[in-house]
């Protein structure tokens, strides 16, 4: 009943924001992801959507933790997006069960607090929330489910922080980071496929 | 020249055959009269066996009454014969060590027979894979030998050899074997499909057929298993696998090969569970310490020292309080160094590449603390990384490289660097393929039953199981 990349995505972008906005977050991506399950068909506007995402998310990886680290997730989200949506939700489920540890340790190594998003990156929880669905495919009540367990999680990490809390999101972020990019490779081969 | 319509008479089979090896000085042509009839045989220096022509075809020849020789089969003495006039097939298989033999009474007879001798070594120890206990025969360069070398071990005429030849210049043989029932059709229905496609001037080595057959030519992980052991590549074809043998090599392929592999040995059925288990697990921990040491090295000394024990933290800080180089490149040169070390030595004679390996190390280890280039934790971290390297043999290049992608990402972006490197080699690694089946197989998609025989490993249970790939 619940999807491990859901609910990895899900405690990241929610834990991106601290007090209203976490909450707004996580009701955007909880909307988002299981309004948009019920969507089948593929359609040219989705390609948009991960762009609008990736933007959001790397103009939040800027301003929260510096030119690098949005540059290196950059760099290695389009090398990882090149293999293939399957390779994606691969790496997010396994990126989430390398996790668990630190989620079982953070609350006795809490620490100083992440960096916020702005309310203005809230179109990434949105949108990285219909790009998760569209990765995923799965029914909007385990999309549902599995949000609610991202948001425990995230709020976990929003309030623990710490070297744990930290690792947890730079995991999660990759993984929101991949799948955008991901997003906007396959809308793009197949534009350029329909094109031929 | 050739020459696609049959020989008219036994001069012109003799000189067509001898103008296609035109130019060859070790072309042996043997020409007599029997009787009324005349009679030819042909054969390479050397890759024919002189004693098995001499007995088998041309005595046989010398003896006959041409009154009664009807055909070749009263007249041959070989185990087996093809009567062929096709030039094509004659060069073949002179140049695989067999005879061309002609013989003209009233009509015309052409055959080509096998007599090849095998100059090769015979079965011996592996290099490679050691083991302490169990079955330690390995491949040779021949690979009928090697083939037999399976037939020993798994007597059942569902043990399947199908041939392939390829290389337009080479003419290399391929064997691929399977358990008929156990290997996966749609896997060989690929690979059949794949080694039918080759397209290639030269193979002479299974390494060659790997790189041909592999999905992604341009593939950081290994695609197909590698091994010299007779015995793992049997117990492997019990689980399904197809093995692929390339003569002139070694080393057979086995695939389809899936990461869970590597942490295997085939030793692990032989000792206490117990121990296996652990062995596994010291693997995985080899593999990891061998990827992230240096770069959590960097990170914990260097950007993030609050994470570190204050002692541990005072003590590496005095050691490099004098050292001019920042620890980022003082960590890349000493695994240049090394890495250049580790080369050496394997290429190298033996006796030259060990003394050079380890007094190089010693010495060059020694001079760079004392001259301030190299401080000593980055020498153990680097030495600890390079040894764990070696643990999991299979991924040893690729953690090679990984390990300076890694140190580069942590240098870069820290600990966010390495996650999102870590990341991008996760998902190349889960979109990985070979002949249908994924790469990572057993962890993504996840497969409890795989799990018995990953780090876990139950005792018995696994021996000669089928695995459903």
């Amino acid at each position: 009943m619940t999807d491990l990349c859901i609910v990895f995505g899900c405690a990241a972008a929610s834990a991106a924001f601290e007090e209203s906005n976490f909450v707004l977050s996580l009701c955007l991506f909880t909307f988002a992801s299981s309004a948009f399950s019920f969507v089948k068909r593929q359609y040219a506007g989705f390609g948009y959507v991960s762009a609008a995402f990736a933007c959001a998310l790397f103009h939040y990886l800027y301003t929260a933790y510096g030119v690098q680290v949005a540059l290196c997730f950059a760099f290695f989200a389009v090398a990882a997006a090149a293999a293939g949506k399957g390779g994606a939700e691969g790496a997010g489920r396994i990126l989430f069960f390398a996790s668990l540890p630190l989620l079982a340790v953070m609350p006795f190594f809490a620490g100083d607090t992440l960096p916020s998003a702005q309310a203005y990156h809230l179109v990434f929880p949105f949108a990285g929330g219909i790009c998760i669905a569209r990765l995923c495919r799965r029914r909007p009540a385990c999309a549902v489910i599995s949000c609610g367990l991202g948001g425990a999680i995230g709020a976990m990490v929003r309030v623990c922080g710490g070297v744990c809390g930290e690792l947890f999101m730079y995991s999660g972020l990759f993984f929101l980071a991949q799948s955008a990019v991901c997003g906007i490779i396959t809308r793009a081969k197949r534009t350029y496929n329909r094109e031929r | 020249m050739v020459i696609t319509m049959p020989f008219s008479c036994i001069e012109e089979a003799g000189s067509a055959v001898a103008a296609a090896f035109d130019n060859c000085s070790d072309l042996n042509v043997r020409s007599f009269t029997c009787g009324s009839a005349k009679a030819l045989v042909i054969t390479v220096n050397e890759l024919a066996d002189r004693n098995y022509v001499s007995e088998k075809i041309v005595r046989p020849m010398l003896a006959a009454d041409p009154e009664k020789t009807g055909d070749f089969s009263s007249l041959l003495q070989t185990a087996a014969y093809e009567e062929t006039d096709d030039i094509d097939k004659i060069c073949a298989s002179l140049c695989s060590g067999g005879a061309f033999a002609a013989y003209e009474n009233k009509k015309l007879m052409c055959a080509v027979c096998p007599a090849d001798t095998y100059f090769g070594r015979s079965a011996a120890k592996a290099e490679t894979d050691i083991t302490v206990k169990g079955a330690q025969a390995a491949f040779v360069e021949s690979a009928d030998k090697n083939v037999s070398l399976l037939r020993r071990v798994i007597r059942t005429p569902e043990l399947k050899c199908e041939t392939y030849v390829k290389g337009r210049v080479t003419s290399t043989k391929i064997d691929v074997l399977y358990i008929r029932g156990r290997a996966p059709e749609r896997v060989l229905e690929k690979l059949r499909a794949k080694i039918e496609n080759i397209n290639a001037e030269v193979i002479v080595d299974s390494g060659n057929v790997e790189s041909l057959i592999k999905n992604n030519r341009f593939g950081f992980f290994p695609s197909f298993g590698s091994t010299e052991k007779v015995d793992k590549a049997a117990s492997l074809l019990v689980a399904g696998r197809v093995v692929i043998v390339c003569d002139g090599s070694p080393f057979v392929l086995t695939a389809p090969y899936i990461f869970m592999e590597s942490l295997q040995s085939s030793e692990d059925y032989l000792r206490s569970p117990y121990y296996a288990t652990f062995m596994r697990a010291l693997r995985f921990a080899s593999l990891l310490t061998a990827l992230y040491l240096p770069s959590m090295f960097l990170l914990l000394s260097d950007s993030r020292h609050e994470l570190l024990p204050q002692e541990i933290y005072s003590v590496t800080e005095k050691l490099r309080r004098d050292i001019p180089v920042p620890l980022f490149f003082e960590l890349m040169i000493m695994l240049i160094v090394f890495e250049m070390l580790r080369e050496v030595g394997l290429r190298m004679p033996r006796s030259v590449g060990d003394a050079v390996g380890i007094v190089g190390s010693i010495i060059i280890g020694d001079a760079a603390t004392k001259a301030g280039i190299a401080s000593t934790p980055t020498i153990l971290a680097v030495a600890v990384s390079a040894v764990a390297n070696f643990v999991v043999p299979v991924y040893m290049n690729t953690t090679s490289l990984l390990r300076l992608l890694f140190l580069i990402s942590a240098y870069a972006a820290g600990f966010a660097g390495l996650a999102a490197a870590t990341g991008a080699v996760l998902c190349v690694l889960a979109a990985k393929c070979e002949l249908g089946v994924p790469y990572l197989l057993g962890i993504y998609p996840f497969r409890a039953d795989f799990m018995t025989d990953f780090i876990l490993t139950i005792p018995q249970l696994t021996l000669g199981r089928r695995e459903d790939l």
